[in-house]
């Protein structure tokens, strides 16, 4: 497992950040440090994981010492406050500072080393649980599946505590190659200045991040160190797909598109030529494998018909920790049902065409669509959210438009222009008497 | 539309605000509004509203309503 063998790389740069660089055998000097202060018993621990070197060695030691580490937002003081009343952690681990809480020992299950939320901003984020083996399977997977060499440079242009962003620290270390540490976004001066002066091998982001750089004219230069990039997190739209991929081919550099969900310690699949097939989210990676079920619980032999994605795989998490009780045990899970319904094409590539569950996705984060429902209701507004790729869309009944805007941009953070509101003054419903949503959704996309 | 109406309207509906609060001394990550996202939705709307591309130095440099005015006087664009 990547986070017992650091020893292995001992002179090989780990972490750069803006004084300098810090090698394998560094950073392990700095992980049995904390395992010292944690002692032999196991700990839970509320971790606030910034991209930082010495969060970096923490978290390593956490999972060295068998502890487990409940992983939060820095500063995010709604998440924290939640964390720590559901989880009643031993200890709280900031900004190198630990602190001791709940003396009370828990009972933790044996494989149990992170719980990690369901990158939700609606407030009933959920918690997944993930083992030893489930970190240890997906940093290996990716490092196949992307060819990640030892002589590379990741950028964390994503936080730790994003399981994606996460990832991409895990499958680096697996490797022995280096990660440039970087709190801030594509849009700061300092990421541009980083990219033009050091030698960044790869890049990973959301699709936001993405629209971001094209706007930021990043296709207008070439970056010579940079070897590839990957995008998940959602569906990024087919036209930046293509142009990002179109500039990958020029340049001799890579351009993957991947699809994850926290339950599988994110990431699945990666399509590796998405020039030709921009819509797709490619095949499963090492180790894993994508099935289709329809509704009676069949798996679907022929491509074109679209049933649930299915995965299977040792990064198939062990299942949701509602509370502290529930960490005693954590099982296993071989099988991941993902709530998108996908379909194959006969050359075996999987395409998302739609989502059982209703939640979409914007700026890389979850949003369930009944939240977003409870909390206008909540407000005084009666609305009914729809799916959509890269749009909040509302159907509003007697509000005013630009009242829900501002309510949904005060309350969650969704800025207006991410917003699409239609009004109606009735709402069909079904013979259950339930809103009829794909009714809804076929007025909304052609009215 | 003047060039000071046309830069309110940009800042109004990129940021998501009231054009009330489009003042010079308006600044990047001092309102909640005015965050990454924004940022990035404020830049489209300069771009239609004057009709300009900006390069990656422009957009990282617009920190507040003053400095957008003077990177569009640059664009021949007058205040």
């Amino acid at each position: 497992m990547f986070f017992k063998r650091l020893s292995d790389f001992s002179t090989a740069p780990a972490l750069i950040d803006d004084e300098g660089q810090y090698t394998y055998a560094q950073l392990q000097l700095w992980v049995e440090q904390w395992l010292q202060r944690l002692g032999r018993a196991r700990q839970l621990i509320l971790l606030q994981f910034a991209n930082t070197k010495q969060d970096v060695a923490f978290y390593l030691a956490c999972l060295q010492g068998g502890h487990v580490a409940i992983l939060a937002e820095p500063e995010n003081a709604a998440q924290i406050s939640t964390l720590r009343e559901r989880y009643q952690p031993n200890w709280l681990y900031a900004d190198g500072q630990l602190l001791p809480a709940v003396q009370q020992c828990h009972t933790l299950a044996p494989s149990l080393r992170l719980l990690v939320s369901t990158s939700g901003s609606t407030g009933n984020a959920k918690q997944v649980a993930l083992s030893d083996a489930n970190l240890a399977s997906n940093a290996s997977a990716i490092a196949i599946s992307l060819q990640i060499e030892q002589a590379d440079t990741a950028l964390s242009t994503l936080p730790f505590h994003y399981v994606y962003g996460l990832s991409v620290l895990n499958s680096h270390l697996h490797c022995g190659a280096s990660v440039r540490l970087f709190n801030g976004s594509v849009t700061s001066a300092d990421f541009w200045q980083i990219l033009k002066q050091q030698p960044i091998s790869s890049i990973a982001g959301v699709p936001f991040q993405y629209e971001c750089l094209h706007r930021l004219r990043f296709l207008q230069r070439d970056y010579p160190s940079l070897r590839y990039m990957t995008q998940a997190g959602g569906k990024l739209n087919p036209d930046l797909v293509c142009a990002f991929a179109n500039w990958a081919r020029q340049h001799q550099k890579k351009f993957y598109v991947m699809y994850g969900q926290t339950e599988a310690t994110a990431r699945m699949s990666v399509n590796a030529d998405p020039l030709a097939k921009p819509d797709s989210i490619g095949k499963a990676i090492a180790g894993g494998f994508f099935s289709l079920r329809d509704s009676e619980g069949n798996t679907i032999e022929a491509s074109d018909q679209v049933g649930e994605l299915i995965y299977e795989g040792d990064n198939v998490f062990c299942g949701y920790a509602h509370s502290v009780s529930e960490l005693a045990d954590c099982v296993p899970q071989q099988t991941l049902a993902t709530g998108d319904l996908a379909k194959r094409d006969v050359q075996g590539d999987f395409y998302i065409v739609g989502r059982l569950s209703r939640f979409i996705k914007l700026f890389g984060k979850r949003i369930n669509l009944a939240d977003v429902e409870s909390i206008l209701a909540h407000n005084g507004f009666k609305a009914y959210a729809l799916m959509g790729d890269d749009l909040l869309k509302l159907v509003c009944v007697g509000a005013d438009k630009n009242k829900v805007t501002q309510c949904l941009h005060s309350e969650l953070n969704i800025h207006p222009g991410y917003v699409k509101i239609k009004s109606r003054e009735q709402i069909p419903l079904t013979s259950s008497g339930k809103p009829d949503y794909p009714c809804l959704q076929d007025w909304f996309n052609n009215d | 539309m003047t060039n000071q109406e046309k830069l309110v309207k940009a800042f109004s509906e990129g940021l998501g605000i009231e054009p009330g609060m489009v003042k010079d001394e308006l600044t990047y990550n001092t309102i909640p509004q005015w965050d990454s996202t924004a940022h990035m939705m404020l830049i489209g709307a300069l771009e239609r509203e004057f009709d300009v591309m900006l390069d990656t130095d422009e957009i990282i440099d617009m920190s507040s309503v003053a400095k957008a005015k003077s990177i569009l006087t640059q664009h021949q664009i007058s205040f």
